[in-house]
């Protein structure tokens, strides 16, 4: 394609996006200043029947549940996927062992500094993970976030050098294992639901007391279950691109 | 819309741009990172801590990691392909 009709196509991509994306601006209500029917409906939805001062992760654990569901399927295709097109065959050729397995292999040293910090900062994530997990239905967050922390944890473990502790810490079989708890028991919440109240993802356990660790009922088992298979995932991605560039293959079988 | 959410919006439209004028990769992950900062900030002041809280782990961890560990790969491919004289053989 010559220059100049590139430029004319892309001239008049720019200018239709533009114009679309300026008129649908101006003709929305300034942030913060919606007001509609829906958002009435689901913040006393969400205060009285589920129970959560958290309206948004009320919304995405109780009322949207099912689309959360969705969302921890995709991301666990999304894993599973990656590994199956990433795992080792039999028949591959494995030209990188000599070199990986050489004994004047050279490996990049951390300085201390990113060290002190990538590990100090490995307490105070793990931490406020597990808090945001638990808490998601009273302050910020929930599962998705607190399970992106979790995975941060052990980034952090590896930022400061140590790949092969952060595979002690986690080894690949228990990311197998969580993948496949998170995403079932969250499954199988929400079928627990269908049984019990008619509904697919209906609150079991009741509102409690509003504002309390205890209120919103099964809403909060559901953001743990949903943090263990988004850390699983997101940690098993990762750990498919680290075994493209660092491990020493294992010989093939 | 408030000073801090226009200067929110401003930081975006700079670090975004930021990535965009980045030729290597490398300097584009750490431009993508800073970028998902800035887009952490933007949902912050809108009132959205719950997506700010993804956006910074996703976007200025994750994503800058899976693409540094990719250019690594791409990297030791070349040097090895160097090494040993091939030189249009595909990565595995």
């Amino acid at each position: 394609m010559r220059t100049r009709t590139r430029l004319v196509l892309a001239t008049l991509g720019l200018v239709g996006v533009g114009v679309v994306l300026t008129r649908g601006m101006l003709a929305m209500p300034d942030a913060g200043r919606a007001a509609d029917a829906y958002r009435t409906l689901v913040v006393a939805t969400a205060v009285e029947d589920v129970g959560a001062a958290n309206v948004v992760s009320a919304v995405l654990f109780d009322l949207r549940a099912v689309d959360t569901l969705g969302e921890a399927l995709a991301l666990f295709a999304a894993a599973a996927g990656l590994q199956l097109l990433l795992r080792q065959l039999s028949g591959d050729e494995d030209e990188h062992r000599a070199r990986d397995a050489a004994s004047d292999r050279r490996e990049p040293t951390t300085s201390d500094a990113v060290r002190v910090v990538a590990l100090g900062l490995v307490g105070p994530v793990v931490a406020l993970s597990i808090y945001i997990a638990v808490r998601g239905h009273v302050t910020v967050g929930a599962g998705f976030q607190a399970g992106a922390l979790a995975a941060t944890a052990l980034v952090l473990i590896y930022l400061a050098g140590r790949y092969q502790a952060m595979h002690r810490v986690v080894p690949e079989a228990v990311l197998d294992v969580g993948e496949g708890v998170g995403a079932g028991g969250a499954a199988g919440l929400g079928l627990a639901g269908l049984v019990v109240s008619g509904a697919l993802f209906a609150n079991l356990g009741g509102p409690g007391t509003f504002g309390t660790l205890g209120s919103a009922g099964s809403m909060v088992a559901l953001s743990v279950l949903i943090a263990v298979e988004a850390a699983a995932a997101t940690m098993l991605v990762v750990t498919e691109f680290q075994h493209q560039t660092l491990e020493l293959r294992p010989s093939p079988r | 819309m408030s000073v801090v959410q226009t200067l929110a919006l401003l930081l975006v439209a700079g670090t975004g741009t930021g990535v965009v004028l980045s030729r290597d990769p490398r300097h584009q992950a750490v431009a993508f990172g800073t970028f998902g900062g800035a887009l952490a900030v933007v949902f912050l002041v809108f009132e959205a801590p719950g997506v700010a809280l993804s956006q910074l782990v996703v976007s200025a961890v994750v994503v800058p990691l899976m693409l540094l560990l990719t250019v690594s790969r791409v990297r030791e491919q070349d040097l090895a392909d160097a090494a040993t004289g091939d030189e249009g053989e595909e990565g595995g």
